[in-house]
């Protein structure tokens, strides 16, 4: 028997106008779509904005949806970094001269490592990577992908993810190495 | 095939720098080979304690839950507005049933009594000649004042039958009864 719970059965309810269907897909995922729009923009207001613009684009697309095409999950983070990364070059563009507020290593260690400045200096870190390679991380470290399930999201291949994600990481550990040189084994 | 090579210390550096510490992150097909290099090498431990390290680092950046606002906000798109399809069990077919069959004999009734009421009833100006000198009540002077013809005023552009605006009897008694029926219809 279909399983009547899955999200294809419950797409087929929500393109006949079933609110409680839509009303169960948002509970199901909202959560980790705003998450990954959230690490992703790095800005509450903003995820909230792509995150209910992801589901408002589903509902348009809820009665030319073919079950079997791809996992919804899937198709909800696509249309989410997509809108990401649009949010992303936008907000590039507009700060073309601004300069990014650079890591100060001589603050005190101490303070550094105080749980809300750390989180503050990898945010920073992870925003500072070029897009693809931030969304490659945040795809496969925070939402769990698997790689070929990443590289389906962004539309590349999987050597093409590894490469991504090695570079984000090596850059990342450089960067961070300065705030935390004891947790990366700097000198 | 990566499954059915030994690995490489250079394979498993690279490994921890596109995917982390966490083995369920990596390739399912080099999780065995990379898990015997584990075993056997202090130096590839080492290399999962550091890449370890950076995963500690990245989990620092959490994301919020998405609010009760932000929830309502994704269904607000929703297609509520489509009639929500629900199945009526066989007993509310029966009390539907029970519910309509008054209605419909009593509309039966209706269609049965109506033809013959309109037929027996008179033309309006029939009754206005047969009662002509019967009124006595002062509504009688409302309805019909001396030397007031309301055809008199009216066009006589689109006349089909006695009414306003049609051409009027010669005959004073006629004329009179004629301004009457037509009152009375209108009334």
């Amino acid at each position: 028997m279909p399983d009547t719970d899955s999200d294809e059965s419950l797409m087929v309810l929500v393109a006949q106008g079933d609110h409680a269907a839509c009303r169960t897909l948002v509970e199901r995922h909202l959560g980790r779509i705003f998450a990954f729009a959230s690490r992703t923009v790095g800005d509450r207001s903003e995820a909230e904005d792509i995150a209910q613009e992801v589901f408002t684009r589903l509902w348009q697309h809820a009665a030319s949806w073919r079950p079997g095409a791809a996992r919804l999950t899937t198709w909800l983070h696509r249309v989410a970094l997509n809108l990401c990364l649009d949010h992303l070059s936008r907000k590039r563009a507009v700060n073309l001269d601004g300069v990014p507020e650079p890591i100060d290593p001589r603050k005190d260690a101490a303070l550094l490592l105080h749980e809300k400045h750390v989180r503050a200096h990898v945010s920073s870190a992870l925003h500072d990577l070029p897009d693809s390679q931030q969304a490659a991380v945040v795809l496969c470290h925070y939402q769990g992908f698997r790689n070929v399930e990443a590289a389906e999201i962004m539309g590349v291949s999987v050597e093409a993810l590894e490469s991504l994600l090695a570079r984000a990481r090596r850059t990342l550990r450089e960067k961070l190495r300065a705030i935390a040189p004891d947790l990366l084994g700097g000198e | 095939m990566p499954g059915e090579t030994p690995m490489t210390m250079e394979r498993l550096q690279f490994l921890l720098d596109a995917y982390g510490a966490n083995r369920e992150r990596w390739p399912e097909a080099e999780r065995d080979s990379a898990s015997a290099l584990l075993a056997a090498s202090e130096e590839a431990r080492a290399l999962v304690r550091d890449a370890a390290r950076l995963d500690a680092l990245l989990d620092f950046v959490s994301a919020p839950d998405p609010s009760p606002a932000l929830i309502e906000r994704a269904l607000a798109s929703a297609p509520a507005a489509l009639p929500v399809r629900r199945r009526v069990s066989r007993r509310g077919w029966q009390r539907l049933a029970f519910a309509a069959a008054p209605l419909a004999a009593a509309a039966a009734l209706m269609l049965w009594l109506l033809p013959s009421e309109q037929v027996d009833e008179p033309a309006p100006q029939q009754y206005a000649i047969e009662d002509l000198g019967v009124y006595t009540t002062p509504t009688d002077v409302l309805l019909d004042p001396p030397g007031f013809d309301l055809s008199d005023s009216a066009p006589s552009l689109g006349c089909e039958r006695n009414g306003l605006g049609c051409p009027l009897p010669e005959d004073d008694d006629q004329r009179e009864s004629h301004a009457l029926g037509v009152l009375r219809e209108e009334v």
